[in-house]
């Protein structure tokens, strides 16, 4: 959902130099993923729901035209790993929405410019997991009581425990400096102190990734490789190694990682000849996580949706959405941290009444995302209303894709499909429901005399899958809801306030019909929102890539900027032309923390390190989950017939999904057949993870297992042939990634909804 | 020469400026498909462009309405915003630039119509220009819509500014093209066959044309107009409090009395002259007819015979039980009450208040305690959630009231309700009666009056009695102070405030007083009463006439006369226009409709004559009222009828060259500092109390005037009185 560009606008002056040009590295965070294979990568796909994009093993594009890839696995059948690419943009008056730098580019330093010669990369990653908190569930979001057991509590001295971090140091490129390739390994960093965990069972862990940068036809490109999936215990006890917790097991390291991605942009001053540098100030994050087994199916709330709705309540990101109550239509602009500090303060604010959202780009994601469950769960043998779009569907696209007609003073004279939309709204959980499983609203939530009534009391509320804490009895969160922007969203169209693209002759195809997607991504900031909508939003217990400190505001400096800490990036605070070029300068940061205080800024590491250890253990259980919903505030009950006389006639349980987008349950394997030389096609639902039970054994299996699984991928069929659209390939002489071949990008990019 | 508007429909070649609009708005569009939320089917030809006129001004696209309503624009950071006006508020239709308060009195035929008032900033404000420019919210991607035409071309910035002038001339649908009345109904206006009509827009709006006094008149006495407009003005100025530091917002003005106000000594009168000046300037900005209208203290509308909590208020039938004590309160100017209106109430309901809140519409309360029992009588407890939302609602219906205002509400330590009484046994004073003002401008030196100077500080009689205890008695003590929730640090507008229960009013306490709107007429009655009395004892000065206002820029001095400061005070001012073309033998007025309040409670009548031409030969008028067929003959001794005879001295032919006695233009070229033209139109104020007694003494209730003119050569020339027109004033 990228809603808004970076507003710097400037009437263009040719000639001029620009001394309001910004530069950013984008995207603002980067998403590397795991994979076995030794040297082979594809690069992160920069669109919601799209493929990753074919590289070469240093992450330049074959032939210099990107194109999607479905070979997720080597000819080995390892896994490649998703490296992270990332650009440096220039915004200035000439560019309002931003352009890539180019080699010869006149660069604008502090008091000085001239011509870009290359680009210096800093990043920095590290792996804090085993030395920090215990993951609780919520416990923590707001600060840790003093008794929060810490991972590893065995380990007591500081020094020990400082050597719970997986701490690589530093590393610089630059095309012309002394090294355009280096790794985060073991003893490959001789100018920085490094730790690395003692030999781990099953697997040791030397390495949480590499960078290089490119050169392509005049842009500079950084390329961010994560670990290849190693995680083991050091205890080397008689059970050892084990896992016994979803999220927190003692001994353990996982090569996940996180950190700061920095860059100079070195220019040639001609006035002296002399090379000079400007820091780009706007410092990017690169996330490694586990692999996206389904990357086309997009989840429920990405990323980007949760960090959407946390910018527009916490950094009026957009006061024509959500500000102070009568000052929508005042263009308000909030430049300065007191100005935000001011409008956070601010009780009045709330979100705009009178904001249309638009269909096609607000609306329609939302209503198709719980379609396309069922290709990664067996979704209808639990459900008979599938969501379906088309025309007979509850979600048909041609009906809840109409806006009211209205009448020249605004009120509506015709609403063929309010009903449907109102039906679709008063189902889903709204605020303070939580914990709540079937609709027991007495009233409805939108005001409508003249509306068809639907009964929806007693209905399941949606989504149905699990919330952020569905386990223990502190906090409880037991379901999933959407975020309040996406919810008041809903409830604009709902009641009619929305904008048909197309109806409106904004995008040049038919009403019921969705937009072309952008093959491209046009501005920097489509380019972090359509890497962010790949990433996993909600719920967090504790979350795929990242967990709950997401979005705590105090971590953004601001929107999709993460505050980094100074200490531990080169030169940040310095941008002024110094006597020798930067090129040299030395970087001597003090090192990682155990301490949490983020008011500095974060660390490498200060974001994974929230999340479970090693990661297969959760990835592995976030499966389903049976969610008790006898008593509201109660996840976990004790029978006592002391207490409750009839507690088994009452007690009931669901079994609930947490995300089957990212964690797949069922999927359709395709299963050739031959009479005589023609194939033949079958398809058949059936266990993605096979023989890998959602026990502490099968976590301990999956630390192993997880390279073995197969990608689900859309092959772009509807179900009018009896084929479904995605089915799931196990590596690359799979029959069923043939079918994919020889297709170009645009068809692979294609939205089949 | 008399203007009224056609369709300029029949002759077809020239469009009307509406038209073009539509022309331009259609060309821009071309072939686009856009749905416009339904209000375009191109299948049918129907487009929103081509609405009628009143559907155009109230198109919504979107939710936006697309021409904004009238009202004034402000520019802050660069960004126009329009002052709105709250929903429930029924002073809306006064907000400058709406078409029912243009110009237009019944007598057109004679009214000196001016082009239709200009709106500057209506059009920049309006939806449909920001969307055709670009600018947000249509200004995407950075803000949220395209912009306009969607689907389509755009609009070059001379049609924009086309479109945009159009709006700012408020949206006319036939441009002005006028033609001349008949001459038969002028003819009969000159010779007085035909009367003039009384006036219907404001008298201040009247007197701005002729560079003439604004009116200040007792509150009680506004038309629905004034009112109107005053609480339009109030709500501008409320509405600017979310900018903290614009000094044209109505805490500013709060805050400078609290900060800088005179008292207790001579500069009193003086320091608070200047200040509602200033107010009263700012005031005009927003709308420039508006006046600080004064509250008449003594009048019998506020008292009843023994002075105890005035008069009891009157309740719908379904509250069956009287006003305990408590929240009995005294009475102020009508204006000021507070009120609940049909769509105040209907607001509340939507917010889940009982329905039986109804019963309350149509009725007024003095203060809140009151008004919150009755509701509490209908819907059962409020909670300080509810009491927030319906202040907040009583002040977006009214302006003027103002919920920390408990008048003559007094208690003893047990909170037993102390009246009027009460207020005598704590502060020793008693509301203002006619014996107190009597007193009070017997007074004869100015120490007495005013006040000593600063080598020798004293209070003034005025300061005293009147002025303390009024605000004493309208700022009272709150029944239901809550000391837990009692934050009354700051103006209460932004909402923050309006939950709270403090334990007084703020007319009680001098550094919050100027909060509370009513601040102003009481203090507009201060400062009439000082007038009153320069008049009766005339050139008296302060000690200290060069001594600073403090936080204002003035000297003592520059206060010493409201009529320099270009006001006057009235108690009714009802006034007659005419066409300064015409040359008038006779005039009749129709009734002035002057109200029983004024007859009963004036002291002086005159009788204005405006901007009347000089004239080549000296001339008489003679003054009658109620005797419409006077003439030269009709007598003037033993006639009650007959008010008075004014002479006008020509200047006789003209000595000159061409235009050497053409009468000056109304406003003088900046820097020209030379003498007053020998022919600049003057006015005739003629007293006409003695005859307006004799009449009211009959039991004669209207009043009209009738004017005869006299020719020395007893021609009876038609061409001597020349003038803009006829008012009758009462003080």
């Amino acid at each position: 959902m990228a809603k808004k560009a970076n507003s710097i606008i400037a009437s263009p002056e040719p000639g001029i130099l620009d001394p309001m040009a910004r530069y950013g590295i984008y995207p603002a965070i980067g998403i590397a993923r795991l994979g076995n294979s030794p040297d082979k990568i594809f690069l992160s796909p920069e669109q919601i729901g799209n493929l990753p994009i074919a590289c070469n093993d240093d992450g330049s594009i074959p032939g210099g035209q990107e194109q999607p890839t479905h070979d997720f696995k080597d000819s080995a059948g390892l896994i490649k790993r998703q490296a992270a690419r990332f650009k440096v943009l220039v915004y200035d008056r000439n560019n309002p929405n931003g352009k890539e730098v180019q080699k010869g580019d006149i660069i604008v330093g502090e008091g000085t410019s001239g011509k870009l010669l290359d680009i210096e990369w800093t990043v920095w990653v590290a792996n804090k997991k085993a030395s920090w908190y215990q993951f609780e569930q919520l416990a923590g979001e707001h600060g840790y009581a003093p008794d929060h057991p810490l991972r590893n509590a065995d380990v007591t001295d500081p020094n020990d425990r400082q050597n719970l971090i997986i701490d690589p140091g530093p590393q610089t490129v630059s095309m012309t400096g002394y090294q355009s390739a280096a790794k985060f390994k073991k003893g490959e960093n001789p100018s920085q102190t490094q730790n690395f965990p003692p030999p781990l069972n099953p697997n040791s862990i030397d390495t949480l990734g590499d960078i290089n940068c490119i050169e392509e036809n005049g842009n500079f490109r950084l390329i961010v490789r994560g670990g290849h999936g190693n995680s083991g215990s050091y205890k080397s006890g008689p059970q050892d190694p084990k896992i016994n917790n979803y999220a927190n097991n003692d001994g353990w390291f996982d090569d996940t990682s996180d950190g700061p991605v920095t860059a100079k942009l070195l220019f040639l001053d001609e006035t002296d000849d002399q090379i000079r540098f400007q820091v780009v100030q706007d410092a990017a994050w690169v996330i490694t996580g586990y692999p996206a087994y389904a990357p086309q199916i997009v989840g429920m709330i990405t990323l980007n949706d949760t960090l959407y709705d946390l910018y527009v309540q916490q950094f009026a990101y957009d006061t024509y959405l959500y500000g102070k109550r009568d000052q929508f239509d005042s263009n308000v602009k909030i430049n300065t941290p007191e100005q935000l500090q001011l409008w956070r303060d601010d009780i009045t604010k709330m979100f705009n009444p009178n904001y249309y959202p638009f269909f096609w780009r607000d609306i329609w994601p939302i209503l198709t995302r719980p379609y396309n469950m069922q290709w990664v769960t067996a979704f209808l043998g639990t459900s008979n209303v599938a969501h379906d779009t088309s025309d007979r569907g509850d979600f048909a696209k041609k009906k809840v894709s109409i806006p009211p007609t209205i009448g020249p003073d605004g009120k509506i004279v015709a609403d063929q499909w309010r009903g449907m939309r109102k039906f679709i709204y008063e189902a889903l959980r709204k605020p303070h429901e939580e914990n709540v499983y079937y609709n027991d609203r007495a009233d409805w939530a939108i005001d409508d005399p003249n509306g068809i009534e639907f009964a929806q009391f007693t209905k399941k509320l949606m989504p149905l899958l699990c919330g952020d804490n569905p386990l223990s009895n502190t906090n409880v969160a037991k379901f999933l809801k959407l975020t309040d922007t996406q919810l008041f969203f809903m409830k604009q169209w709902a009641s009619g306030k929305f904008i048909n693209e197309q109806m409106e002759a904004w995008e040049s195809t038919t009403a019921t019909t969705p937009p072309p997607i952008i093959a491209q991504p046009d501005t920097g900031l489509s380019l972090t929102t359509g890497v962010l909508d790949n990433l996993l939003g909600g719920s967090f217990c504790p979350g795929a890539e990242v967990s709950w400190i997401i979005r705590n505001p105090n971590i953004w400096a601001k929107p999709f900027r993460v505050k980094t800490d100074p200490l531990y990036v080169p030169n940040l605070s310095s941008r002024s032309v110094s006597d020798t070029p930067g090129i040299t300068t030395a970087f001597e940061p003090p090192p990682l923390t155990l301490s949490g205080d983020i008011s500095n800024g974060l660390q490498p590491g200060d974001i994974t390190k929230y999340s479970a250890l090693p990661w297969q253990s959760d990835f592995n259980e976030c499966a389903t989950q049976p969610i008790d919903i006898t008593y509201e505030h109660w996840n976990n009950l004790y029978p006592d017939p002391d207490i409750n006389l009839n507690f088994d006639k009452v007690q009931t349980q669901v079994e609930t999904l947490w995300w089957p987008w990212h964690r797949p349950m069922q999927v359709f394997f395709q299963i050739v057949t031959y009479e005589g030389s023609t194939p033949n096609y079958i398809y058949r639902q059936m266990d993605w993870s096979t023989g890998i039970p959602q026990t502490n054994a099968g976590d301990l299996k999956m630390v192993t297992a997880w390279n073995e699984l197969g990608f689900v991928v859309n092959n772009y069929n509807d179900l009018s042939n009896g084929v479904p659209p995605y089915v799931v390939v196990i590596d690359g002489d799979d029959p069923a990634n043939k079918q994919f071949l020889g297709r170009n990008f645009n068809d692979l990019n294609k939205k089949t909804e | 020469m008399a203007k009224i508007s056609i369709p300029s429909s029949q002759p077809q070649a020239q469009k009307s400026r509406f038209q073009r609009v539509q022309d331009i708005l259609r060309a821009a569009n071309g072939n686009s498909q856009a749905d416009y939320q339904g209000l375009n089917d191109p299948t049918t030809g129907k487009y929103w462009w081509d609405l009628g006129i009143e559907d155009f001004k109230q198109v919504k696209i979107a939710g936006l309405l697309m021409i904004a309503p009238p009202g004034n624009i402000v520019i802050v950071n660069g960004q126009q915003v329009q002052i709105t006006v709250p929903d429930v508020a029924d002073y809306d239709k006064c907000a400058p630039g709406t078409p029912s308060n243009g110009n237009a009195g019944q007598n057109s035929c004679c009214t000196p119509m001016e082009p239709p008032k200009k709106y500057p900033g209506r059009g920049a404000a309006s939806n449909l220009i920001k969307a055709l420019k670009g600018q947000p919210p249509f200004n995407a991607p950075v803000g949220h819509f395209p912009a306009f035409m969607w689907g389509g071309g755009t609009v070059i910035d001379n049609d924009i500014q086309f479109i945009s002038d159009w709006i700012d001339d408020g949206c006319p649908e036939y441009d002005d093209n006028f033609v001349p009345l008949t001459d038969l109904r002028a003819a009969r206006l000159v010779v007085g066959e035909e009367r003039h009509m009384l006036a219907t827009r404001s008298t201040n709006s009247i007197q701005k044309e002729r560079n003439g006094l604004k009116q200040r008149k007792d509150v009680e006495c506004l038309s629905e107009d004034e009112v109107c407009k005053w609480r339009y003005v109030m709500n501008e100025m409320i509405q600017l409090n979310q900018y903290t530091m614009d000094r044209r917002n109505w805490n500013y003005w709060g805050r400078l009395h609290g900060d800088e106000c005179q008292h207790g000594w001579e500069q009193f009168l003086l320091w608070h002259r200047m200040f509602l000046y200033e107010f009263e300037q700012r005031c005009q900005d927003i709308i420039p007819d508006v006046t600080i209208p004064y509250w008449n203290w003594p009048s019998e509308r506020y008292l009843s015979g023994n002075l105890i909590p005035a008069k009891d208020i009157n309740l719908p039938k379904s509250i069956k039980n009287p006003v305990p004590g408590a929240y009995r309160s005294g009475v102020v100017p009508y204006p000021y009450q507070c009120f609940l209106n049909e769509k105040g109430a209907d607001r509340l309901m939507k917010m889940g208040l009982n329905a039986s809140i109804k019963d309350l519409v149509g009725y007024r309360f003095n203060s809140d305690t009151t008004f919150f029992w009755a509701v509490e009588q209908l819907t059962g407890k409020l909670t300080s959630q509810w009491k927030k939302d319906i202040r907040k609602t009583l002040i977006d219906i009214n302006p003027l009231w103002y919920p920390f205002r408990y008048p003559a509400q007094f208690y003893d330590k047990t909170g037993n309700p102390l009246g009027e009484t009460g207020m005598q046994s704590i502060f020793h004073h008693h509301f203002p009666v006619q014996q107190d003002v009597d007193q009070i401008l017997r007074v004869e030196q100015w120490i007495n009056f005013g006040g000593g100077p600063s080598y020798d500080m004293s209070y003034g009689v005025l300061d005293m009695n009147p002025h303390n205890t009024v605000h004493i008695w309208v700022g009272g003590f709150n029944p239901n102070f809550d000391p837990n929730n009692s934050d009354t640090d700051d103006y209460p507008y932004l909402g923050n405030f309006l939950g709270t229960e403090p334990q007084m009013g703020d007319m009680l306490n001098n550094l919050v007083a100027a909060y509370d709107p009513i601040f102003w007429p009481h203090h507009s009655m201060v400062d009439r009463m000082f007038h009153k009395w320069q008049e009766l004892y005339p050139g008296q000065e302060p000690f200290e006439p060069d001594a600073a206002l403090s936080g204002l820029s003035y000297a003592a001095r520059d206060a010493a006369s409201t009529r320099a400061l270009g006001y006057e005070y009235v108690m009714g001012s009802y006034h007659f226009e005419t066409n300064k073309t015409h040359a008038f033998s006779r005039l009749n007025t129709a009734g002035s409709g002057v109200s029983g309040y004024v007859l009963d409670n004036h002291e002086r009548a005159e009788v204005h004559l405006h901007r009347v031409i000089q004239p080549i030969r000296s001339y008489g008028i003679r003054v009658f009222i109620n005797q419409p067929d006077a003439n030269v003959n009709t007598p003037i001794t033993g006639n009650d009828h007959f008010a008075a005879y004014v002479a006008n001295f020509g200047h006789g032919p003209c000595i000159g060259g061409p235009g050497h006695c053409d009468s000056p233009p109304l406003n003088r070229r900046l820097f020209d500092q030379r003498a007053m033209h020998h022919n600049t139109p003057r006015n005739f104020k003629i007293d006409v109390t003695e005859c307006v007694k004799k009449l009211t003494a009959k039991g004669e209730t209207d009043l009209k005037v009738t004017l005869v003119v006299l020719d020395p050569d007893a021609n009876s020339d038609q061409n001597l009185l020349k003038l803009e027109g006829v008012s009758l004033n009462f003080y």
